[in-house]
């Protein structure tokens, strides 16, 4: 475990390497690091932290605008990924890019094909070499992959390894690995980290992105510590603790927030029974029965893709039900339109984006939507015809601006223009400016940096103690046991665990999220993550 | 609300930094031609806006510009791809001319209605893409397009057969009742007004209106107007049929505000097209549209003057538009990403990290960026 080897073996080196998105926001800020050869270096930091922008740089994905980059001793300058490529420095990135269609090893070799025969791209495909060739591919680096399988069927563990195969497969001998346990279940991770330790055994290097740091003390050998962009240290994973790691990582001792007593809800608000959603070809939802009290908060985990997206859906009036009841306060939604479901739901969608705010207008004009229709002060008369009360619009928007200490110059901005944090305030705020019985949140901290994430979360708590009725749908673990008091595990579109948080075992949930509703009782088995 | 005038400007300042330089490419490939491009340049600001009865003509011409202008910035601006404005054209001039040779009502009255007819023509027409894209999903911009080739077969049709003028020697319907002819004071029609209040109605209606804000929000975040309870698919149609209207009634001054009066076969020239083109230029923003629509038509109008001074054949002004709706927006694209790649590199040198640019805030801005 982490040698510290004299910088002269070190096989990259990053110089002073900065990094400006434009206009001016500074992701990399003189960031010096080396990398051994044959070792497993952590990449840690909260989001924002510039962590990923760093191993872009490595892997040609993003040019810095100063510093040196130095492989194998050479200065390199990559412009594009394929140039990082023939120096055998490979990437997987958190969305797993494969053909579903297709086979595990004509993925692999996709784009690398071995052909026989013919001349200016018309030879043919060497189909039952290629298969062979992953399959030794798959042998020689102990990864656990059925190579016919259709990747469409496999689990996004094994997707992630057939990310990490095409890789090897090129020769690929600095392996970047972006946040792998994002996606996978708690069960998943040990299998992974045996196949990484295989490959440093082999002599691989591997770069290790991740902000859990009890993977990065099980895992690694170095660990690099970014915040704001700023490089604070690197050293061997043998002398540092959690404790210390974290404090590095966020520069103070990040208390999580406390939570209210349980015992004091209220009655019913939110009664989803038998909700079902089916169309042929596509996974159905269902049927699902869930219930939030008032001053609640239940959370929805679950593996991404098993049915919390039409949940959303059939929760908001997106997409109408083709079975069952979505009560709020005794009102059956289910059949309503969207508008409708608006005067009992405050909805924040998990893409801030696209689906929560429209970057190029401005934070009032963001902060009227829905209220325009709702709520008679956003609109005034103009004779027959109905007109935006832009006085009401802008007062508004600099009520949510100082309740939410939006960081912005003024309200007329266009939204695109704040960090993503300021722009989840203000999508927060304008869906908590009337008080809405029901909230349903998704993703509400997705992407978002440590401080914007602690405030997210003090707000949902309010909210839980002015006696809402939260759904928190979240695929992050940690999320849902701070803040829940009850977690709705979906798989494949059912509910497969519904029950309290207090003293819920993690490995219970991740065998819901993974193998489905499980029978209370014998024996837990898989990884453990704590 | 500086950051937002600051960016208004930039916007204007770089427009007519791109104008001002397609207007040199142009110059440059008339001298390439042999032109005697400076004598032409000259000539054709003389015809253009040299005298007032010469920019009475200019601003005349420049309504049906502004109309399809305006129906294709705030069709785009919206969110529907509305490219059939030629097809809404010559459908708004058929409307016009069916109405002006059956009904005579006095002036006041028949100017209104020929005017609402031809919007009626060039809305229902667009209205048939929505209905398209309602009940078989069909994609409204290639829908659109084709509608465009059926309204000239079809109209070409109406005026060659049921409409005919025998006794005329071309192929035109008869004048239409002379109530419905636009008046001209000058060289000024009567058209001009019917533009800026057309103008006004745009504005007052996607700036101030509630329908405006969804359709603008619609077209900048479709989920997010979806989510906000906005009905995206009423509103699709309405927008169709709204800006299907707009470019009718250019058909319809066409019409009525021309010399003969007449539906002669060709009418809607090359209005329709250069609409999207305007549109384009603008952004959709509504004011640039007027300003460009005033430059296209300064330019046509210019053109004869150009031919007669310079010897420069009138359809270089067609080439001259071209290049200043790809050297404006070219340009434009340039001086933006210009700015920032400029703005980025001084905070990389200086180092300082607690600059924020305006519009940020002061929170850590490395979180602009997602963390991948």
């Amino acid at each position: 475990m982490g040698p510290m080897i004299p910088s002269l073996t070190s096989i990259v080196a990053f110089e002073g390497i900065t990094k400006v998105y434009p206009p001016a926001t500074v992701a990399l800020d003189r960031v010096s690091v080396e990398i051994q050869p044959g070792v497993i270096h952590a990449f840690v930091g909260e989001n924002g932290a510039g962590k990923s922008t760093l191993m872009r740089v490595l892997s040609g994905e993003v040019k810095p605008d100063r510093g040196e980059l130095r492989v194998r001793g050479r200065n390199v300058v990559y412009s594009n990924a394929a140039q990082a490529m023939t120096d055998g420095i490979g990437m997987v990135h958190q969305e797993i890019l494969l053909v579903n269609e297709l086979r595990v090893w004509e993925n692999i070799v996709l784009g690398v094909e071995p052909v026989t025969g013919g001349k200016f791209g018309f030879g043919r495909i060497d189909r039952r070499g290629a298969r062979d060739q992953v399959a030794r591919s798959i042998e020689t680096y102990g990864l656990r992959l059925e190579v016919d399988a259709t990747v469409g069927d496999l689990s996004v563990a094994a997707r992630q390894k057939v990310e990490i195969c095409k890789l090897l497969h090129r020769g690929m001998e600095i392996l970047i690995l972006d946040e792998p346990t994002a996606v996978l279940a708690p069960q998943e991770i040990p299998e992974l980290f045996d196949e990484l330790r295989r490959l440093r055994s082999a002599g691989r290097t591997i770069c290790f992105i991740s902000h859990h740091l009890d993977e990065v003390l099980d895992l690694c050998d170095t660990v690099t510590v970014l915040r704001n962009g700023s490089l604070i240290e690197t050293r061997p994973v043998g002398s540092t603790t959690i404790p210390e790691l974290a404090r590095m990582m966020v520069d103070r001792d990040v208390a999580p927030p406390v939570r209210r007593p349980s015992g004091r809800f209220g009655a019913v608000a939110l009664d989803v029974r038998d909700l079902s959603w089916s169309q042929p070809g596509l996974a159905p939802l269902g049927p699902v029965t869930l219930s939030v009290r008032s001053g609640e908060i239940v959370g929805v985990a679950g593996v991404e893709g098993n049915g919390q997206d039409m949940l959303v859906e059939c929760l908001t009036g997106l997409r109408r039900p083709t079975g069952g009841s979505v009560e709020i306060n005794g009102t059956d939604f289910a059949a309503s339109s969207i508008l409708n479901h608006r005067r009992a739901l405050a909805f924040v969608p998990a893409d801030r984006k696209t689906a929560g705010s429209a970057g190029g207008a401005s934070i009032a004009e963001n902060i009227a939507m829905t209220h325009h229709r709702l709520t008679d002060r956003f609109t005034k008369h103009l004779g027959p015809l109905k007109s935006m009360d832009r006085r009401t619009m802008r007062s508004a928007a600099e009520s949510v601006r100082s309740e939410y200490s939006v960081a912005t110059p003024s309200v007329d901005v266009d939204l695109r223009n704040l960090s993503g944090g300021n722009q989840q305030k203000v999508i927060l705020g304008r869906e908590l400016l009337e008080d809405r019985p029901f909230v349903l949140l998704d993703q509400p901290t997705r992407g978002l940096d440590v401080g914007s994430i602690e405030f997210v979360h003090q707000r949902i708590l309010q909210l839980r103690s002015e006696g809402r009725a939260i759904l928190l749908v979240s695929t992050d673990l940690d999320e849902i046991e701070r803040l829940c008091d009850r977690v709705v595990v979906l798989h494949r579109g059912r509910a497969a665990l519904d029950a309290d948080t207090a003293g819920l075992d993690r490995v219970r949930i991740g065998r819901a999220m993974l193998e489905g509703p499980i029978m209370p009782g014998p024996n837990p088995a898989g990884g453990h993550r704590e | 609300m500086n950051s937002h005038f600051l960016q208004q400007r930039r916007q204007w300042s770089s427009s007519l930094l791109g104008l001002a330089l397609a207007l040199v490419v142009g110059l440059v490939a008339a001298r390439g031609f042999g032109y005697a491009a400076i004598d032409g340049y000259r000539a054709l600001g003389r015809y253009s806006f040299g005298s007032m009865a010469k920019a009475g003509f200019t601003l005349s011409n420049a309504v049906p510009l502004l109309l399809t202008g305006l129906s294709a910035a705030i069709a785009f601006g919206s969110g529907p791809v509305n490219l059939g404005q030629p097809g809404q054209v010559l459908m708004g001039a058929l409307f016009a001319v069916v109405g002006g040779l059956r009904v005579s009502l006095p002036t006041a009255l028949q100017l209104p209605f020929l005017l609402a007819l031809s919007f009626l023509g060039g809305a229902l027409w667009a209205g048939v893409a929505a209905l398209f894209k309602r009940r078989f999903g069909m994609d409204e911009f290639i829908v659109t397009l084709m509608l465009n080739e059926i309204a000239r077969l079809f109209t070409d049709w109406m005026i060659g057969s049921p409409l005919r003028d025998h006794s005329a020697g071309s192929v035109t319907t008869k004048a239409i009742n002379p109530t419905g002819f636009l008046p001209s004071w000058g060289s000024v029609n009567f058209s001009v007004l019917v533009g800026l209040v057309m103008l006004v109605v745009c504005v007052v209606l996607m700036q101030r209106l509630v329908a405006g804000y969804e359709w603008r929000m619609t077209g900048k975040a479709p989920m997010f107007a979806r989510n906000g309870g906005v009905d995206i698919d009423a509103n699709f149609g309405r927008i169709l049929f709204f800006t299907g209207g707009l470019a009718g009634m250019a058909g319809g001054v066409l019409l009525m505000s021309g010399s003969s009066h007449r539906f002669l076969k060709g009418l809607g020239g090359n209005f329709g097209w250069d609409g999207v083109m305007i549109a384009v230029v603008a952004v959709n923003a509504l004011l640039a549209v007027m300003f460009y629509a005033l430059v296209f038509s300064g330019l046509q109008t210019g053109a004869i003057g150009m031919e007669i001074r310079a010897d420069i054949p009138q359809e270089f002004i067609q080439i001259l538009q071209a290049t200043i709706v790809l050297v404006t927006v070219a340009a434009r694209g340039c001086v933006e990403s210009t700015r920032s790649r400029l703005a980025s590199r001084q905070t990389a040198r200086s180092g300082s990290r607690r600059s924020t640019p305006p519009g940020t805030g002061s929170a850590p801005t490395i979180n602009a960026k997602p963390d991948r």
